[in-house]
């Protein structure tokens, strides 16, 4: 499996990847809309050892009682979410993969928080 | 229908925002740019002046993204706000997204169309322009 690279905007936080994805969504969520500026957001799972900062670290900040985001000091690219109780697993945003298109998402979920008038058509589960 | 002014912020709380008239024009954008700040599949963006737009609470961090233009984030959460280009520095950009009502504005059309996401299918029947609105053509349905 060859390593996943990526980053945020401005490039002081990249990232390289040495594991295979465990899973991948896209999220209607409404933390998850906030916190991007964007309608939904694309998610992908690694286990968390296998991501390494390469450059700057990103901020992190606990967006919840379950969770902690990371972002870019400087651009505020959203880089990653982890969860308290599952900190083995970490998601890294598909959007700032240099390779978006090495990941498949399975599935959407918090479809039901979906903004209104976005219409996918994918043929992916709506959980 | 909308009632104004329109509301929003970051994630966090610690930006806010008030508009006090409705956008004149709102589209969604699938350049890469937009891809790697917010790291989701596309960003729709509102414009209104400047003048109004009232900011609250903490100011937002901005980054100069390229010569044209700066992008400004919630410098604790990292949320997206608002693309300012320098050519038209009356108008600004606001991401729908951070709306209270994300619903209240909806966008009109798909720019740098030919920059999206692999795997991103949409069925809005929007137009959808390969590059920017102003100077690139329709992508053919």
């Amino acid at each position: 499996m060859a390593k996943l690279n990526g980053g945020c905007l401005c490039g002081d936080v990249r990232y390289t990847i040495s594991a295979a994805p465990q899973h991948a969504v896209y999220c209607h969520c409404g933390m998850c809309r906030r916190s991007s500026g964007a309608p939904y957001t694309g998610w992908v799972v690694f286990t968390a050892s296998a991501v390494k900062w390469t450059t700057a670290e990103p901020s992190e900040y606990k967006s919840s009682v379950q969770a902690s985001r990371r972002h870019c000091r400087r651009c505020g690219s959203q880089i990653s979410w982890q969860s308290v109780k599952r900190p083995e697993f970490m998601a890294i945003t598909i959007g700032t993969l240099d390779t978006p298109d090495a990941v498949k998402p399975e599935r959407h979920v918090f479809w039901a928080d979906r903004v209104p008038g976005l219409e996918i058509q994918d043929g992916l589960p709506r959980t | 229908m909308a009632t104004l002014p329109l509301s929003g912020g970051c994630q966090c709380g610690a930006v806010r925002y008030r508009i006090a008239t409705m956008p004149f024009w709102a589209g969604t954008c699938h350049c890469g740019m937009c891809r790697r700040m917010c790291g989701a599949p596309f960003i729709t963006w509102m414009t209104v002046p400047n003048t109004s737009v009232t900011w609250e609470g903490v100011a937002a961090a901005r980054y100069r993204a390229s010569p044209i233009a700066e992008r400004g984030h919630c410098p604790t959460c990292g949320a997206q706000l608002f693309w300012q280009g320098q050519h038209e520095p009356h108008n600004v950009d606001l991401t729908v997204a951070t709306l209270d009502d994300p619903g209240a504005v909806r966008p009109q059309m798909h720019i740098y169309w030919d920059d999206r996401m692999p795997g991103i299918e949409l069925a809005d029947g929007l137009p959808r322009y390969r590059q920017g609105h102003r100077d690139s053509p329709l992508v053919k349905p």
